[in-house]
């Protein structure tokens, strides 16, 4: 692999240190090794000649969420994520992956292993829940607040295409990406609920691939190759309004990760280029069309306060920050509450939070610290993983509900009272 | 070299997680903000004044060099061990220990980051001004070891103008106790003081107590955009004469506005070739007024824009875009050395031009930004380590800048310190006798040397 993008990055660090105030995980640590300064010294190093890829190496460059905290607060514009994941990949090709993320990363890239697993799976999980898995923890999350298996895959309902009632003003293609798929068929439910207000045509086939981002960032080339190639010709499509997505970490793949991908393969990126240009967060799209949408607001009834969480896959990765508070702002019904930090990571990291647990710990700790000091009785965010982290870590005392932000808009238009959702 | 026995030793102090030895980690802690490396034998990361001082008591009989760091953002040098041996990083003693408001004092650990000790003070409606560039990660340790100063120097001063008392472990392992709470206090000679500004090499610095003002209840800032850099000199002698006592009164060069600008996109005047920021506070309706006088003494002095900022976070925008520079500058080379001379306000002008001819002289790019309002000049010089050729022409100017400084009446280094960076001309402006004295202090402090040895002054 050519590194010479990554060998003039680390150059333009003049180690001024302004990214280790940044750093969440050098906020736990308080040792070089966690921050970014320190990890771009090292790998520096190892291009000069002077370090090998040691496991230490190995463990310091992973200790690392990827939340690009260091990349937004770096004034000499040195791109941390790209160093890491350039590094990670080097990685990958000496130690390999670990059996577990190897069979993970596999079974999420093979659509139809993955369909009929889910079926086990949601067998698996019940039947695991339900006999003893009171009381084990995944990382810092017990088994039973783990989200549950939807009884079939959310794309299962429809037939690839989704008609509102009314004319039709427009045509929007829906990735699902695999948690909505597998695990949270109400988000699903609730964009595809919305889209049809705005009087859009909806494409869902069921036959979608993983964004395949999760085998990407660990630095692995080839087992996301295939998801990779399909969705960007099946996406990269002129007739699309845009491709929609509901998860901020698949947008950060088609909108930046396909594309860094594919340069380090040095492979051709012009198309990869056209499914950047029409991928949108739903959270933009709809924040753009709020106007449209009917909302009830002659009801007279307490309002409900609501937080916001900034995934780091949204706000840094694909800066965005006010399309989500635009929504919430406009919401009738709704206070919403700015949290402390609410664009610092909330510690999950993708594996980073089973890999290192006692560093996520404290991140998470001090996330939902801040979200409940806002005293919101609802805390929204568009990125499945920082739900499931921020659910999983809550206190049971915590009367708190952890939703997706289109949730939200779906249930002040069906005029629902949110509750507590079962996550 | 440390041997085995010595290094278990270490590590039995301090326990397993905070003892690094492997060739990784000793990496890690070989750099600071300067361009120098030197790699440690052991780093060890304290928590407590008791481990710190068995630390001391096994290098004082082994006689292994001791170099202590904190955030590493020291711009000298200073946190380099050049002699290997141990370095002792406390960013791990990060404790505010008691925050007094009635006494109007406070009392922390070294390795609390200066911002995070001025946002705690902000919810007592307390203040602690000095600002290094630095602020959001240097340590407050460290502050005290280099005197830190910052943009807020005009107004109110250095580190030192804070420093009330201080704990502190000697080279032998001894606690010395230092100073105390109070404002006024003679009682022998003034050992606090000593310890600041000493970069290490006298004693080890464990606990602070630092003097607070409260909260100031307004402050804005205002931006004057200057065609030509001597009339934006010339402003900052006329505020000062005028009498009015801005927080901070900052001059950006051409170069720096725009390399400032393209990392924050502030909209700051690509085509200026000065900016100033100047700062006031106080009462809100003694802000207001002193912002219309400095709007028209600019104007009267030739600025052709000027912008006040509206709201607080406007103000804190362009802050933060200014404590940028350092790291932004490394967009345009990869080595950036930040030089530190400082000059009465009256020679300002002239020691931009002494600059400009410098960098002319050995064909290097030198950009300024100076804390004005003090005389304190950061020429950049901005360059490329792995250009040996290049790199000889920056030592000569370096020391041509230092230098010059000098003879127009200033000092080597205003907030930097001396380091490995400016250890060879210290002579040149202390002179032999002050030489002399510092030789001998430093003996009584550190018999061994081995506190932070090659750093200041070096000792045969």
């Amino acid at each position: 692999m050519d590194l010479q993008e990554t060998k003039d990055l680390v150059y333009r660090c003049n180690k001024c240190g302004l990214c280790i105030s940044a750093c969440p995980v050098y906020q736990q640590l308080l040792m070089e090794a966690a921050s970014p300064r320190g990890k771009v010294q090292l790998v520096k190093s190892y291009l000069e000649g002077g370090m090998e890829l040691s496991p230490r190496f190995k463990e310091i460059l992973l200790t690392c969420l990827l939340c690009e905290n260091c990349v937004v607060n770096c004034p000499s514009g040195v791109q941390h994520d790209h160093v890491f994941t350039d590094l990670r990949t080097e990685l990958v090709k000496t130690y390999g992956l670990n059996w577990k993320k190897r069979l993970i990363y596999k079974l999420l890239t093979n659509e139809k292993l993955l369909h009929s697993t889910s079926v086990l799976a949601r067998l698996g999980r019940n039947w695991l829940l339900e006999t003893f898995a009171k009381g084990m923890r995944l990382g810092n999350i017990p088994v039973e607040r783990l989200p549950r298996v939807n009884p079939k895959p959310f794309r299962d309902r429809f037939n690839g295409l989704v008609l509102p009632e009314g004319e039709v003003r427009g045509r929007v293609y829906y990735f699902t990406g695999c948690f909505t798929n597998y695990f949270a068929e109400e988000v699903g439910q609730a964009v595809v609920n919305v889209l049809k207000r705005l009087h859009l045509e909806i494409e869902i086939p069921s036959g979608q691939d993983c964004c395949g981002v999760a085998a990407i960032l660990s630095g692995e080339e080839e087992i996301p190759m295939k998801s990779v190639e399909k969705n960007i010709s099946t996406l990269a499509r002129e007739d699309l309004d845009a491709v929609l997505v509901d998860c901020a970490t698949c947008g950060a793949a088609f909108k930046k990760e396909y594309i860094a991908l594919l340069r380090r393969k040095g492979m051709d990126t012009s198309k990869a280029e056209i499914l950047k240009g029409k991928t949108l967060d739903v959270l933009e799209y709809v924040a753009e069309r709020i106007d449209l949408l009917p909302f009830r607001k002659d009801r007279n009834r307490p309002k409900i306060r609501v937080t916001y969480h900034d995934p780091c896959h949204l706000v840094r990765a694909q800066g965005v920050s006010q399309a989500p508070r635009k929504i919430l702002k406009a919401l009738p019904g709704v206070e919403f509450v700015e949290m402390k930090d609410a664009n610092v990571c909330c510690g999950g990291g993708g594996s980073f939070q089973f890999d290192f647990p006692d560093v996520s710990k404290g991140i998470t700790a001090n996330k939902i610290k801040n979200i409940r000091e806002t005293g919101a009785s609802i805390v929204v965010t568009g990125c499945p993983g920082c739900r499931v982290t921020i659910s999983g870590n809550m206190d049971e005392s915590d009367q708190i509900t952890v939703l997706h932000p289109i949730q939200l808009v779906d249930r002040l238009l069906s005029e629902e009272t949110p509750e507590k959702s079962p996550q | 070299m440390i041997g085995k026995e010595v290094k278990k030793e270490l590590r039995a102090i301090v326990g397993d997680g905070r003892y690094l030895d492997n060739k990784e980690d000793l990496m890690l802690y070989s750099y600071d903000a300067f361009m120098v490396q030197a790699q440690p034998e052991v780093v060890l990361l304290p928590i407590t004044t008791e481990e710190v001082s068995k630390i001391m008591k096994v290098a004082s009989r082994e006689r292994i060099p001791v170099t202590a760091r904190g955030a590493g953002t020291n711009l000298t040098g200073g946190s380099v061990p050049t002699q290997g041996g141990i370095v002792l990083c406390f960013t791990k003693m990060n404790k505010i220990l008691d925050i007094d408001k009635e006494n109007r004092v406070a009392v922390l650990q070294p390795g609390v980051v200066n911002m995070e000790f001025q946002k705690e003070l902000t919810k007592y409606g307390l203040y602690y001004p000095p600002d290094p560039g630095s602020m959001a990660v240097t340590t407050m340790g460290g502050n005290v070891a280099e005197n830190a100063g910052g943009p807020r120097a005009v107004k109110y001063g250095v580190t030192k103008d804070y420093l009330l008392g201080l704990e502190v472990v000697l080279a032998s392992g001894q606690i010395l106790h230092t100073g105390g709470k109070t404002i006024k206090n003679v009682t022998g000679y003034n050992l606090t003081q000593l310890f600041c500004g000493s970069e290490g090499t006298l004693g080890l610095i464990t606990e602070i107590t630092l003097k607070l003002l409260p909260l100031p209840e307004s402050r804005r800032t205002l931006q004057a955009a200057y065609k030509n850099l001597s009339d934006a000199g010339q402003t900052v002698v006329k505020v000062l004469e005028r009498g009015i006592l801005p927080v901070a009164l900052e001059l950006l060069d051409k170069v720096f506005i725009n390399i400032i600008e393209d990392y924050t996109h502030i909209g700051l005047p690509r085509e200026a070739e000065a900016l100033l920021l100047i700062e006031v506070d106080g009462p809100e309706a003694g802000v207001i007024d002193q912002a219309e006088r400095l709007t028209k003494l600019c104007r009267e002095m030739g600025a052709h824009e000027i912008k006040v900022a509206k709201t607080a976070e406007e103000n804190e925008e362009i802050w933060r875009a200014r404590r940028s520079a350092y790291g932004a500058e490394a967009r345009l080379r990869p080595t950036a050395i930040a030089e530190d001379c400082t000059v009465p306000v009256t020679k300002l002008v002239d020691m931009f031009q002494e600059v400009a001819k410098i960098a002319r002289k050995y064909n290097l790019l030198i950009p300024i930004v100076a804390h004005a309002g003090d005389g304190n000049l950061h020429p950049q010089i901005l360059t490329d380590i792995r250009n040996k050729e290049e790199m000889e022409r920056v030592v000569k100017a370096i020391d041509e800048i230092s230098i010059k400084a000098v003879e127009l009446g200033g000092t080597l280094t205003g907030e930097h310190g001396i380091g490995i960076a400016k250890r060879e001309i210290l002579p040149y402006e202390i002179g032999e006798v002050a030489m002399e004295i510092t030789r001998t202090l430093k003996k009584a402090f550190d018999p061994f040397n081995i506190l932070n040895p090659d750093k200041v002054v070096r000792i045969v």
